[in-house]
């Protein structure tokens, strides 16, 4: 909570509202405090919330200082959230409700629902970027956050561009560019060998992924514009995790994942499998047995969907 | 004869043995049954068969069904794959097609003029491979080709005799005989009659 600085709650010049939503709750880390009631606001360059019974109670963070975001889904009794990940706070950040906090993350309550666009538009917000070329006023200007020693979440996007805008120039400095380049590559090397290590842990069972592995993975799966990175919190440690971990690398390494010796799966087998619940998971499969793409197994031992081999078998 | 019959590969996938309800999936599946039935019963030279024996049998009840045979990978592009594998001390449990999906088989059957029941309890059936045009076009083709046309023969000569030892229809059951001559007839190519001890027919 100490990222945050006061504000008027104006926007600048060059800086545009995206969404807002009342009914916003912060929380310091797991904690609760004061603000519990208010107005949440997006803009292209901040994340703004001010009190709903305390007008002038108004406080940002720049969104630069994200790291990256997760969903936390409503459950009973409790409200959607969104978790906000954040770089340490600037040496010289202006004055805001605390000067110090233990935790890295805040947490979003959405107690009159709108969790889901929100988190949307801030996704779409950190993938675009667009406060890094729609310069403000001085006092909004970035400070990007890590110190050195500290995780960078700069990722390949970030580099990409700066390579861009060096080509741009007139007078190009070609080793310069050569330099950012094997940046680049030795950056996305360490990321394969980090992927690799990772799936080979999964698959051979041994060993736990450790929290810095992870967080370095999810700032990378970030940057490559996977906007919901597979976290410890959402799918708690065990299989699930890692099978939907290794869903995403499957992905970025391109091999064929086996997810079923039985060459079948029941509704509960695929929802642990894409992380949704029974219900979606069995509609998602009716689906596709409508389009003929699976077929059905009803037995004793269950309800088990197949590829449809009648159609694509000779 | 030979009792080694080949089983078709629909007859290890266990979805064979459930009644699909996709439409055009459904089609091929009852396609395969049909099919299936038609080779089994020319195999085992079965001409009639009741729908208890039916139950019973192999045909539609596949005691070795293993299902866990297959690989199903995920693939980068969120497709799924099916790899045939083969089993290794899997477990077995049956494939069993319930019987209101072997009527509703032994309806296509029907349709397609390869089944005819022979009550109206729907107890027993009568089961043609090739159906009873099909064998009338074959003997009139060979009552032709023999030079045979206005000759009289008793049932027996036909299915029996030495003169048709090798035509296909050697050795036809009574049943399905009598309709491949009842087609003719109705074309006009020949007249089930009467005679000393039995049925005959005259080819025209």
């Amino acid at each position: 909570m100490d990222r945050f600085v006061w504000t008027s709650g104006l926007l600048e010049i060059n800086e545009t509202l995206v969404i807002q939503q009342r009914g916003v709750r912060i929380y310091d880390g797991e904690e609760k405090i004061k603000f519990d009631a208010g107005t949440l606001l997006l803009s292209t360059h901040r994340l703004i919330w001010r009190d709903q019974k305390n007008h002038e109670c108004c406080m940002a963070i720049l969104l630069s200082q994200i790291v990256f975001i997760e969903e936390q889904a409503a459950g009973i009794g409790k409200s959607a959230k969104i978790v906000v990940h954040l770089h340490p706070a600037p040496p010289n950040k202006e004055p805001g409700p605390f000067q110090s906090s233990k935790n890295s993350y805040i947490k979003l309550s959405f107690k009159e629902h709108g969790q889901i666009e929100f988190y949307r538009r801030l996704s779409e917000e950190m993938t675009q970027r667009r406060w890094e070329n729609m310069p403000v006023s001085q006092s909004l200007q970035t400070n990007r956050g890590p110190q050195p020693g500290r995780i960078r979440a700069v990722g390949i996007v970030g580099i990409e561009r700066k390579l861009e805008e060096k080509r741009k120039e007139t007078d190009k400095n070609i080793s310069e560019a050569f330099e950012d380049l094997s940046k680049l590559m030795i950056k996305a090397k360490e990321m394969v060998e980090l992927s690799k290590s990772i799936a080979n842990k999964i698959k051979d069972k041994q060993g736990d992924i450790t929290e810095d592995e992870t967080i370095r993975f999810k700032s990378y799966l970030l940057s490559m514009g996977i906007a919901n990175p597979v976290t410890r919190e959402t799918y708690g440690s065990g299989t699930q995790y890692h099978m939907q971990l290794a869903k995403q690398l499957a992905g970025i390494l391109q091999v064929p994942l086996e997810v079923s010796e039985k060459g079948s799966l029941t509704s509960e087998e695929f929802a642990k499998l894409v992380g949704m619940s029974v219900l979606l998971a069995k509609e998602r499969l009716l689906l596709a047995e409508k389009m003929g793409h699976l077929c059905r197994d009803d037995s004793v031992e269950g309800l088990r969907f197949y590829p449809n081999l009648f159609m694509t078998q000779s | 004869m030979a009792m080694s019959f080949e089983w078709p590969w629909q007859y290890r996938f266990p979805p064979f043995f459930t009644l699909q309800p996709n439409v055009d999936t459904r089609q091929k599946q009852l396609a395969a049954w049909c099919s299936l039935v038609l080779s089994f019963c020319r195999l085992h030279k079965q001409s009639s068969m009741t729908v208890m024996e039916a139950q019973e049998s192999p045909l539609f009840n596949n005691v070795k069904l293993q299902r866990s045979k297959g690989h199903l990978f995920l693939l980068p592009d969120s497709s799924l794959k099916y790899l045939w594998r083969k089993a290794e001390g899997r477990q077995q449990t049956e494939g069993k097609l319930p019987v209101e999906s072997i009527q509703i088989v032994l309806e296509e059957l029907r349709k397609k003029g390869n089944l005819e029941w022979l009550d109206k309890s729907k107890s027993s059936f009568l089961i043609m491979w090739r159906r009873p045009e099909e064998w009338g076009k074959l003997i009139y083709q060979w009552v032709s080709r023999s030079g045979q046309n206005n000759s009289v023969f008793t049932l027996y000569e036909l299915t029996n005799g030495e003169d048709t030892e090798d035509e296909e229809f050697h050795g036809l059951d009574e049943a399905t005989l009598l309709r491949a001559l009842q087609a003719l007839q109705q074309e006009h190519k020949a007249e089930i009659i009467t005679v000393s001890d039995g049925r005959g027919v005259k080819f025209f």
